[in-house]
């Protein structure tokens, strides 16, 4: 156990001491004269140049955030060290000097628009030139189920050079707090323009006193959670809300030889992997065309044994029993599905006791514990997943098939992945495009989203900046 | 049918009334349980072929413990039973919400006969225990026999509930005069309270001077709470009224935990907290588990919370993970071997999350939804 980190931030401070709505104002009152005094100053490039080095630092094994990350973090967040570093490494080597100039110059049209007045090529031929400003203070209120978001909107605030309060969720504040650390480690004035916290859930006094300070809120959550919080925002406080979104995955019957099947299963396995599946990005249903030279079934043998080995060289690890029991509850329906529905012809004096379980049902799961579950189910509905690596494979005849049944989820789903040859993946993506699926990316690659990505298909900076336009004279 | 059965029945049932007065030796419950275990894999058609899945399927002559225990949900799915289609026969059905499918626990007369006999014994022993003492004037053979009033409705409005049938046997044995079922059902099939008639009831009883029992789910009793709250009524029942208060919501009603839930009750009925007994009972089982004994007049302070089967049933909490028992103060899932469940299946693993506690169980909420989607359509 390595010693507490200095107390920088409130949510360093003894969970027991509870806050008040004034130390909710004063923090953020500080928080903003500084970035006034300071951050607001900063060009892109500069802010670009700490986050790229930053992120270098914890990407080094020996690094001491880095460390603590991965022994406490794996702890907090329930899922094993290399799990956690493969999810982190991942959005680490996104933040590169070249990635985080190329996001502002995507969201805002020139790289430079939060420096100066500049223009686009209509701008000059209208005599226009335009400057966008981050809010004077972004509030974050995050998701705790997997630490990269709010990293992620951590990031997003530097770059705008937003005082930023960050409400962590309920016993997820090690990783904000370790990002926020390292941060004030390489530049002190950056930790002084940023706040984390963490307070229970209804504490309305609390919401006031953060919601009336910010200039912007951004909230990642159920539904049910953002509704609430949107009901209690004052009107000038601009609001960027993620929802709960689910993700999927599509198998062309092209890819499924018996040659490529293995690599296929094998991305898979690492996307149902990737930070155990807890987050919006995870698979919860594979879709496999069914006339492949490999059936659907042979997908999901496959793909049992990759995540059989993926569990030697990064184990799920422990998760709470009510996740665990959730997974073994639904193991048992599809164990009595897969079993007893067989049984009925046998038994004609018992005919009602077999009569509302339809068969078409295969189970695969790991030899001990819940670590990884299979469930083939040629049921072709959209089904939520327990997660903690729990995996629908479902059959389609084609992938009009697939968009029919996903007609319930339809504006909640984030990410399908494809696997496809490359001429069929451009058309299987113009017909997810056109029926509203937001990232299309390739299997394998599902919980690896680049730093540009448009979350919920909307733009990262371009949501939360404020524009000058001066027309020249 | 099934003479085999009926025969172990017969030993259930010596049992259940032995037990009573020197518990059951272990080595006895042992034999029973896997006695009826391989009865019931012969002659339960389900069951047999859930032994035949299971990963590890029980060798002939296996303990009870290594028989695959069957989930809750399962019962929503298929009948396990012993019962053919074709004999006489009721079906105790679960009281899900209306878009849930609901488990079927099928019973014919002799089963029905084991049930009650299970249910009345451990009502008797949790709910009416030292009745003799605290009941006082009345006739001789009055002096047992306490008013009681369900919250629930009768046999009649519900005929395949099968808590509505243990009360129903509990009123007809031990009921007092003006004894009667205050619920009802909406035409929509869910039970709702006569509020107006309850209130009634229980001032009748409080003028009586004599002790009542009231017995209700979780949301039955919100229902009466509310309903005194909203005019504005508190009373004090006679000393030596007792409460039973049954799990479960349902989305019937808002949800209170089990202590704030008994807090209320206490105030509102000026009732102690040691005369509130919790009872833990499920469409899937024959037999109940209770978190105490209610001593509405001494005032001790008999802890509650903690469930304890009666002999005749055994609960361990397991681990999700390993199946295994986990070890005292640590979560996992209930299961329950229960000998009065001779026509269906003795071993059962409950949707119950729960802390293992010395010789009993705490609960600690539900799994979460075991449901998946494809199977709440079924027998839509």
């Amino acid at each position: 156990m390595e010693a507490p980190l200095p107390n920088l931030f409130l949510a360093d401070l003894d969970p027991s001491l509870a806050l008040t709505p004034a130390t909710v104002r004063e923090a953020c009152q500080a928080i903003r004269r500084n970035r006034a005094s300071w951050l607001v100053r900063l060009r892109t490039r500069q802010v670009a140049e700490i986050i790229a080095y930053v992120a270098e630092q914890w990407l080094d094994p020996s690094n001491g955030f880095r460390r603590r990350a991965l022994s406490e973090g794996a702890a907090e967040l329930g899922m094993g060290p290399a799990t956690l570093a493969r999810g982190l490494d991942a959005f680490l080597r996104q933040l590169t000097l070249e990635n985080l100039e190329g996001l502002v110059a995507q969201d805002l049209g020139d790289a430079r628009r939060l420096d100066d007045f500049s223009a686009g090529v209509a701008e000059v031929r209208g005599g226009r030139s335009a400057v966008a400003r981050g809010p004077a203070l972004l509030a974050h209120v995050a998701s705790g189920n997997i630490p990269v978001p709010a990293l992620q909107s951590m990031v997003t605030g530097l770059l705008l050079r937003s005082a930023q309060f960050v409400k962590c969720a309920s016993g997820r504040t090690l990783m904000p707090r370790l990002f926020a650390h390292s941060l004030a480690a390489t530049e002190p004035r950056l930790g002084s323009c940023l706040e984390l916290a963490c307070w229970p859930r209804g504490s309305v006094e609390l919401d006031a006193a953060l919601f009336e300070e910010a200039s912007c809120l951004t909230a990642t959550g159920s539904d049910e959670m953002l509704m609430d919080v949107r009901a209690r925002l004052p009107l000038r406080t601009r609001f960027v809300a993620h929802g709960h979104r689910v993700s999927l995955a599509y198998v062309s019957n092209e890819v499924l030889s018996t040659y490529s099947v293995r690599r296929v299963a094998r991305e898979l396995a690492a996307d149902v992997t990737a930070w155990n599946q807890l987050g919006c990005l995870s698979p919860h249903v594979a879709y496999v065309q069914e006339d492949g030279a490999v059936s659907p079934e042979g997908l999901a043998l496959a793909l049992a044994e990759e995540l059989a080995r993926r569990e030697q060289d990064e184990p799920r690890g422990p998760i709470p029993p009510e996740d665990a029991a959730a997974i073994a509850a639904r193991r048992d329906i599809y164990r009595l599905r897969a079993s007893v529905a067989g049984a009925a012809a046998e038994r004609p004096r018992f005919e009602t006791a077999f009569r509302d379980l339809p068969g078409g049902v295969a189970l695969w799961e790991s030899e001990e514990g819940t670590a990884w579950t299979v469930v083939l189910d040629r049921d072709p509905r959209f089904e939520h997943s327990c997660l903690n690596r729990f995996l629908y494979v479902k059959p389609v005849r084609q992938l009009d098939e697939m968009l029919r049944v996903l007609e319930p989820v339809r504006g909640q789903v984030s990410t399908v992945a494809v696997a496809a040859v490359d001429h069929r993946a451009t058309d299987i993506a113009r017909e997810l495009a056109a029926w509203g699926v937001p990232r299309v990316c390739p299997v394998g690659r599902m919980q690896e989203p680049p730093l540009a990505w448009r979350h919920d298909g909307r733009p990262a900076l371009a949501d939360l900046v404020e524009w000058t336009d001066l027309e020249n004279a | 049918m099934h003479p085999e059965l009926s025969r172990i029945a017969g030993e259930v049932r010596g049992l259940i009334e032995e037990s009573l007065a020197h518990g059951i030796p272990a080595y006895l419950f042992d034999d029973v349980a896997a006695r009826l275990l391989a009865l019931q894999r012969r002659f339960n058609p389900a069951f047999a072929a859930w032994c035949a899945a299971a990963r590890n399927p029980p060798p002939s002559g296996a303990p009870a413990e290594s028989y695959p225990f069957v989930p809750t949900e399962a019962f929503k799915h298929a009948v396990f039973s012993c019962i053919p289609d074709d004999a006489q026969a009721v079906e105790f059905q679960s009281s899900g919400t209306t878009v849930q499918v609901p488990s079927r626990h099928r019973h014919h007369a002799e089963s029905l006969a084991l049930y009650t006999a299970s249910a009345l014994r451990g009502f008797e022993r949790h709910v009416l225990a030292h009745c003799d003492a605290t009941l006082e004037g009345g006739g001789a053979a009055d002096r047992s026999r306490p008013r009681m009033l369900s919250l629930t409705p009768s046999a009649a409005h519900a005929p395949r509930s099968s808590l509505v049938h243990m009360l129903d046997a509990v009123l007809a044995a031990h009921g007092g005069d003006g004894s009667c079922f205050l619920g009802r059902r909406a035409p929509d099939g869910t039970w709702e309270l006569d509020v107006e008639a309850a209130l009634d009831a229980l001032h009748g009883a409080t003028a009586s001077g004599r002790p009542v029992l009231v017995l209700g789910t979780a949301f039955n009793w919100v229902h009466l709470l509310d309903g005194m709250e909203a005019r504005g009524v508190t009373m004090r029942l006679p000393p030596g009224s007792r409460v039973m208060e049954t799990g479960g919501y349902k989305g019937r009603s808002r949800t209170l935990t089990r202590e704030a839930l008994h807090v209320a009750i206490a105030g509102r009925l000026g009732v102690p907290r040691q005369a509130i007994v919790t009872e833990y009972g499920m469409t899937e089982l024959s037999s109940q588990a209770y978190d105490r004994v209610a001593r509405p007049l001494d005032g001790g302070a008999a802890e509650g919370g903690t469930f304890r089967f009666l002999p005749w049933a055994r609960a361990r909490v397991v681990s999700p993970e390993t199946g295994r028992e986990v070890a005292e103060g640590e979560t996992g899932i209930v299961e329950v071997l229960d000998l009065a469940n001779v026509w269906s299946v003795a071993a059962i693993r409950t949707s119950d999350l729960a802390v293992r506690r010395a010789d009993g169980f705490e609960l600690a909420g539900r799994a979460a939804s075991a449901e998946p989607r494809g199977c709440s359509r079924m027998s839509a």
